[in-house]
C-alpha cells in the first residue's frame, strides 16, 4: 500500500468517486439507464451502489494520502 | 402461502441460514418437494425470503451487538486518519474488502440469478456442489493440519481435546490478510446460486486462508450481516408494490430471527472443535434425493 501513496493515487481516488457521485445522481435522476431494467424511471438502488463505491473512492483516496512528519 | 407455510418457512429459512447448508437452496427446494402449493418463482418470494434475512441479520446484529459499534466507530477512524491502527480498524476494512465482491457480483448478476429461483433441479445440483465444496476445504485443511503440527497417526489417536490443540495452531480472524478477505468475498459471491451456501463458502474460504473453524464461522457471520442488510433495503420496497401479507410476513422474520439467533450460538460452539464434513453429506444427501424427486 505504502508504494502507492502519493497525490496522484489521491487524486485519481478522488476523481473516481466524484464520477460515481455523478453517475448515483443521473441513475437516481432516470437519466442513465445503462445496465438497468425496467425502462426508463429512477434506479435508487443503482445509485445507492455508487454513493457506497464513491464513499469506498474517497476512504481509499485518504489511506493514499502521503505521509507528513508529526513533529 | 397459507400462515403456516409461512411460519414454517420463516423457521427452516432462520434455521439453515447460518448453518452451512444453504438457506436459498431449502427454501426452492422444500416447497417443492412437499407440494406447499406455491411457486418460488413468485414476485413476492424473494421480498419475503429477503424480509427472513433482515430478521436472521438482526439476530447477527443482536449476536455482536458488542463488536459492531467498535467496527463501526473503527471504520470512520481509520477512514479519517488514512491509516489502521487496532485490530477493530483492521477488522472494519477486512470486512469492506470481503463484502464489496459479493455487493457489485450480486448487483450486476441480479436478474438472471433471480429466475434460478424458479427452478429447484438446479438449486439440487447446486447444493451438491455446496457439499463438495466444503469436503474439498475440509480434506485441504486435513493435509495443511498434517503439514503444521503433527503426524497422522497423532490426529488418529487424538479426541476432541486434542481437537482443541490442533484448531490452535491457526489463526484468527486479525492475522488474515486483506488479499485473503478479498478472495473469502469472492467465494461469499458464489452464494448468490441458490443452492451454494453463504456461510458455507465463505469458512471454507476462511480455512483455506488459515483460520480455526471457529474464526472462520466468525468471519463469515460478520461478513453475511451487511450484505444481508443491503440486500433486505433494495427488496424490501418491492413488497409494497406486490399484495403480500405484510403482518404475517413481518411476525416470519421475528421468527426467524429467533431460529437464527439460536443456530448461529450453536455453530459457534460445534466450531470449537468440529468440522464441516457431516454438512458437506448432507448436502449432497439433499441434492441428490431431491434431483431424484423433483421432475
Amino acid at each position: 500500500m505504502d508504494s502507492y501513496r502519493g497525490w496522484p493515487a489521491v487524486i485519481a481516488c478522488v476523481v473516481l468517486g466524484l464520477l460515481f457521485l455523478v453517475a448515483a445522481f443521473l441513475y437516481a435522476n432516470g437519466t442513465l439507464q445503462l445496465l438497468a431494467s425496467g425502462g426508463h424511471k429512477h434506479h435508487y438502488t443503482h445509485a445507492v451502489l455508487l454513493v457506497i463505491l464513491a464513499v469506498l473512492a474517497f476512504v481509499g483516496a485518504s489511506f493514499l494520502r502521503p505521509e507528513t512528519d508529526s513533529i | 402461502m397459507a400462515i403456516w407455510q409461512a411460519f414454517l418457512f420463516a423457521i427452516l429459512q432462520g434455521a439453515t441460514e447460518l448453518f452451512p447448508v444453504s438457506s436459498l437452496g431449502h427454501a426452492v427446494i422444500i416447497p417443492n418437494l412437499f407440494n406447499w402449493g406455491f411457486r418460488t418463482s413468485n414476485l413476492v418470494f424473494v421480498p419475503f425470503l429477503v424480509l427472513l434475512h433482515l430478521g436472521t441479520a438482526a439476530a447477527l446484529l443482536f449476536l455482536y451487538r458488542d463488536d459492531w459499534p467498535v467496527i463501526i466507530a473503527g471504520f470512520f477512524r481509520a477512514a479519517a486518519r488514512g491509516k489502521i491502527r487496532t485490530d477493530s480498524e483492521r477488522l472494519a476494512y477486512l470486512i469492506v474488502a470481503g463484502s464489496v465482491p459479493a455487493g457489485i457480483i450480486g448487483f450486476v448478476l441480479e436478474k438472471p440469478l433471480k429466475s434460478l429461483f424458479g427452478y429447484p433441479r438446479a438449486a439440487a445440483a447446486f447444493l451438491i456442489v455446496n457439499g463438495a465444496l466444503l469436503f474439498g476445504a475440509e480434506v485441504m485443511r486435513r493435509r495443511s493440519e498434517r503439514r503444521t503440527i503433527a503426524t497422522a497417526e497423532d490426529l488418529r489417536e487424538h479426541g476432541t481435546a486434542d481437537r482443541l490443540e490442533v484448531e490452535s495452531h491457526f489463526g484468527d480472524v486479525s492475522q488474515l490478510s486483506f488479499r485473503q478477505a478479498f478472495i473469502v468475498g469472492l467465494c461469499q459471491a458464489l452464494a448468490l446460486l441458490p443452492g451454494i451456501s453463504r456461510s458455507g463458502v465463505t469458512m471454507a474460504g476462511g480455512l483455506l486462508a488459515g483460520l480455526r473453524h471457529e474464526e472462520a464461522a466468525r468471519f463469515s457471520f460478520l461478513l453475511a450481516t451487511p450484505i444481508i442488510f443491503a440486500a433486505g433495503l433494495l427488496e424490501v420496497p418491492k413488497l409494497v408494490d406486490h399484495p403480500a401479507p405484510l403482518g404475517v410476513f413481518a411476525a416470519a422474520a421475528v421468527l426467524a430471527g429467533l431460529a437464527a439467533y439460536g443456530s448461529a450460538r450453536f455453530l459457534l460452539r460445534y466450531f470449537r472443535s468440529g468440522r464441516l464434513d457431516p454438512y458437506a453429506y448432507y448436502c449432497v444427501g439433499l441434492g441428490v434425493l431431491a434431483l431424484l424427486l423433483l421432475r
